[in-house]
Formats: C-alpha cells, structure tokens, sequence
C-alpha cells in the first residue's frame, strides 16, 4: 500500500485509489493520532456534527423533529462538554414534558380528552406540561422510595409494582364508561406510566449500582434526547461509566460516532436502494406478507420462490435495524458517550443464543435486566438446568411479551380489544418459538469449536442459525395485519405441508 | 482461602473471554459486561460460581449485576462480611 506521512504525525493516509486500502483507513481513524487531533479543533468537531446531522436527515424512517432535537441535544453537548450530564438532564426532561408518549394515536387521544379540560382556543397538548410534571412527581416519589425503602414492597419489586399499577390502571380503563370524570385521569396516568416504564425501570434499577447518576440525570433519563422510536439503551448509570473523560477520549468517541453513522448510511442506503427499488421495486419480488396473504388465499407460488421471500425479507429487516441501531449509537457516541454497539455481525453467530446477543442488544440487555437476572437469582437455585430454562423463558417469553403489551396498554381504550388481542396473540406466538429456540441452543445445542473443521465450525452453525431466525421471522408480527394462522400456515407450507 | 479461589475465578473469567474471542487478559478496573467483553450468558456462569465457591447468596434484591462489573468489584463483593 503507498502511504505518505502527513504533518499531523504517523497518520498513515493512502494516496492509492484502492478501495480497500481507504477501508482499512478509515476504520482505523479512531486508534490514528493525527486524526484523533484534528478531531479535538473546531473544524474537526465541526465537521464531526455537521456530517452525524447530515447521516441522520438523510435516513428518512427518523422522523424530522426527532433529528431536530438530536441535532440540538448534540449541539448543547458539544458547547458545553464539562455539562453534558446537565445538557441530557435539561434536554431530556424538555423532551420528555413536550413527547411524553412512544405511540403516535396516543397523542390524539389525549389531546381529544384534555379538550375538556382547556379553554376552547388553547390547545389541549399544552396540557402535556402539566400532566408531565405530575408524573415526574410520581418516578420522584419512586426513586426516593428506591433510596429510602419507605414501602419495601415497592423498593424490593418495583417493576412489579409498577407493571401492577399498570394492569390496575388498563382494568379501570376497560371497566369505567369513557363520560366517567375519573376516565380522563386515568388513562392519561396509563399512558404516561407504559411509556415511562423501562426507563424509568433503569433509573430504579441504577439505585442498586455503585456508579449511580445523580437525581437531576436520572429525571432527564425520563427521555434522553436520542431515545426516539429506540427502547431505553440502559440506565444513566451505564453512561457514567462510559462518558469520555478527557479531550482525547472525547475525540475518540465521536469518530467511533462518525463511524458508525457512515456504516448506518450505508445500511440505509442497501435497504432503500437495493431492497425496496431494486428487488421489491424494479424486479417486482413480492413482499412476505404479501406472498403470506397471496399463497393463504390459494395463489400458486413455489417453494423455492417462498423460501426466498422469507430469505429476503429477513436480511431487509435486519439491515434496517442495523441502520436505525448504529445510527442512536452514533448518535450517543458523538454526543461524549463511548457506549457499546447495538449490533456486532448477527449473521457471524453460531449458535441461536449468540445472535440473540448480537442482533439487537440493548433490548437483549431490557429482558435481560429486568426479567432474566430477577428470575435466575430467586428461582430453582438447586436445579441449574432448570434454572438457566427458567430464567430464559421469563426473558425470551415474559419479557418479550410484557415489553410489547405494556406500550400496548394505553391503546386497549381508544382501538379496543378486537383490534389488540390478535397482534398480541401473534407476538405470543413468535416469543414462544423464540423462547423454545434459545433453551434448545443453551441446554442441548453443542457450542461448535474450531477443532470440528471448517466446515462444522464456521459454515453450518451459522447457516442454521440465520435459517431459524429468518423462520422465526414469518410469525414475528404484532400488528396482526396478517393473522397468525395464515403466517402459520405458510411457515408449515414452507416444508412441503399443505393445511 | 479466598485468595486461591479468587484467582481460580480470575482463570474462569479467562476463559469466558478467550470462549467469546476476546483477550485472556483484563484489569481489575476494566468493565467486563457493561463493555459487552462478556454477555449475560457469562454473567450466569460467574454468578453460579460466586454461590458455590464463595458460599453467595444473590437473590438479595439489593444486589444487581452491575455491581460486579469489574474485578475489583467481585474481589470486594466477595470480601464484603456477610
């Protein structure tokens, strides 16, 4: 490879047009000196924000405002780097009182409840503030108990209690006549409640840590300016832990950002270009669901037509997480936080249990915090295979499915039950083989090692794990857009049976 | 006593990295799974072998697994008197 050594030290810059020596380049610009140094200047800094921002308005499945507020939060972190931990309190506790929800119809519903309450003219999602602050009050009153065990139920088992009031609340909301007085607070304490609930969950749990955030961090953790569409990517403890401590450090971590929102571009890129226009577009490849809905209605279609169209559909959707993943960690990342990636090469795992670590693993990490580790620690202690199934199905099962139903919880009121019922029925199913697949690979499966040969070792694990994950992905649906039974059906199809 | 058990645990922890294809060696400061050097699969195996070799209960609901992140943190832990 020719190099040559620019003033700024030993930054080996290619001056070659190979593609690959540019690769091998930039992948390395975080451990390169002269670049790290540039990274600590105004320009450099400069033109770290401006390209993340530019990354992320190119990524049209970010919503406009979310890569607003990103690119304030980011702003706000890099004029004051000594107070990023006051920058995420402020920004997080404004975005939490303005955005409060994580489903969009919710708004609607609350503005059409807190129309009563507001002086005709007002709108009524000012009443968000209000009702905002009431529930920062309530996850104070959470935390302080958490610190001072006041009720030790409550400090001992707070998701319970929480996910207890939660039931408390739905029931009630089902129960009362929506003209009850007592509706309108109700469900507004539901929904503020689902959609606070695992991060204020990691805030309760943080309490336990020994590097826990001070108060003022943990209330803007309500919703930390990046969260968007993205579950919590654990608590404020963790970011502690991983701030940048020194300009080095910091500069380190954003072109780690940097990196990986080029790497999410580029995901992104594959996803729209190649997937959605190329084969589902110019080539007129039909769609999963569609063929699931088409072959269920009687429609001829090969097998060998199916099973690429479940093939396809898998590695779309898992280019698109890695995408929308990489991009939050980029995100995270530049704002002074060197936190790990969400996804490291899924599709290299060799057992099932391993891609469930590296495909999506801060919500890997959500079940197993707040499901996984309670269950193994109480349960069974003197049966250790036992335990391990257990712990794992109240992860894999419990977890997967509570995760879903709680921010479902709000809906039941304004979409009912006929419209809820059949996706969480679908999700139960798609937890269920999930579950069972993660038991096999932990209790029965044998770990491949490099002694078993090539092929054994590196090809066949690897292809039966991406078989099942993209099987599994038939009935990996919660809209209930396409019923279960017609996913099941197609999955059984998928084997030459015919129902 | 401890000592001896303690660097068996060191080795075990060891292997868990060498298993997921990482380095044998780490500090005693370095954050072993909030890093991801380790998964929660590892997490399981040295909590079982905190309960037997060291005699732990951890279903104490003041305990979290964060707390044993480093091993500084499990030589303290460890130490800590029941």
């Amino acid at each position: 490879m020719s190099t040559v050594v620019t003033s700024g030290g030993n930054a080996h810059r290619p001056v070659t047009l190979n593609p690959l020596a540019w690769r091998r380049w930039w992948l390395g610009i975080d451990r390169n000196d002269a670049v790290v140094a540039w990274a600590q200047t105004l320009p450099g800094q400069a033109a770290i924000h401006i390209a993340l921002v530019a990354a992320l308005f190119a990524m049209p499945y970010l919503r406009t405002s979310q890569v607003a507020l990103m690119a304030v939060g980011l702003a706000l972190c890099w004029a004051f780097p000594q107070r990023r931990l006051a920058v995420l309190a402020v920004t997080g506790l404004t975005y939490f009182l303005l955005r409060p929800f994580k489903i969009g119809p919710q708004y609607g519903y609350f503005e059409q409840l807190a129309a009563a309450a507001v002086p005709s003219g007002v709108p009524a999602a000012l009443m968000l503030v209000p009702t905002g602050l009431v529930f920062l009050v309530f996850a104070f009153a959470m935390i302080q108990n958490q610190k001072h065990k006041y009720i030790a139920f409550v400090s001992n088992r707070p998701l319970l209690f929480m996910f207890m009031l939660g039931a408390l609340l739905t029931a009630a909301t089902a129960w009362l006549s929506h003209d009850n007085p007592l509706f309108a607070p109700i469900w507004i304490a539901l929904a503020y409640l689902a959609s606070t609930y695992f991060f204020l969950g990691y805030v309760l749990l943080d309490e336990r840590s020994k590097t826990k955030a001070p108060l003022h961090m943990q209330m803007g953790f309500m919703r930390p300016f990046w969260a968007g569409f993205a579950p919590p990517m654990k608590g404020p403890a963790f970011y502690l832990k991983f701030q940048a401590q020194s300009d080095h450090d910091l500069a380190v971590s954003r072109l780690k950002g940097i990196k990986l929102a080029v790497w999410a571009a580029i995901l992104f890129m594959i996803w729209d270009w190649g997937f959605n226009r190329l084969i589902y577009g110019y080539w007129g490849f039909p769609r999963l669901d569609d063929l699931i809905v088409a072959t269920t209605s009687g429609e001829a279609a090969s097998l060998g037509l199916r099973w690429a169209a479940v093939g396809i559909d898998f590695m779309r959707i898992v280019v698109l997480m890695g995408a929308a993943v990489h991009a939050i960690v980029a995100v995270v990342r530049v704002a002074g936080f060197c936190i790990p990636r969400g996804m490291v090469r899924p599709l290299a795992s060799r057992t099932i249990a391993e891609f469930w670590g590296r495909y999506l693993f801060y919500f890997k990490e959500i079940l197993v915090d707040f499901f996984f580790y309670p269950a193994f620690r109480r349960y069974f202690k003197n049966n250790p295979r036992l335990r391990m199934a257990f712990a794992t199905f109240a992860a894999a099962f419990v977890g997967n499915v509570l995760f879903d139903f709680i921010h479902t919880m709000p809906s039941l009121a304004f979409e009912g039950g006929d419209r809820i019922w059949p996706g969480f029925l679908s999700y139960c199913v798609y937890a269920g083989l999930l579950t069972l697949g993660i038991i096999w690979s932990q209790q029965i499966q044998r770990p491949p090692k490099p002694e078993d040969g090539y092929v054994r070792y590196n090809v066949l694990p690897r292809i039966q794990v991406i078989v099942f994950f993209a099987l599994l992905q038939v009935v990996d649906d919660s809209s209930a857009v396409v019923p279960i039974g017609e996913r099941l059906t197609y999955l059984i199809g998928l084997f030459g049976v015919t129902l | 006593m401890n000592d001896e058990k303690l660097s068996h645990l060191r080795q075990s922890i060891s292997d868990m990295l060498v298993n997921r294809g990482q380095p044998a060696e780490f500090a005693d400061t370095e954050s072993l799974f909030d890093s991801g050097r380790l998964d929660s699969m590892s997490a399981v195996n040295l909590l079982l072998e905190l309960e037997t070799a060291f005699d732990l209960d951890l279903s104490d609901p003041d305990f979290d697994i964060s707390q044993i992140d480093t091993f500084a943190e499990i030589r303290q832990l460890v130490s800590a008197p029941a």
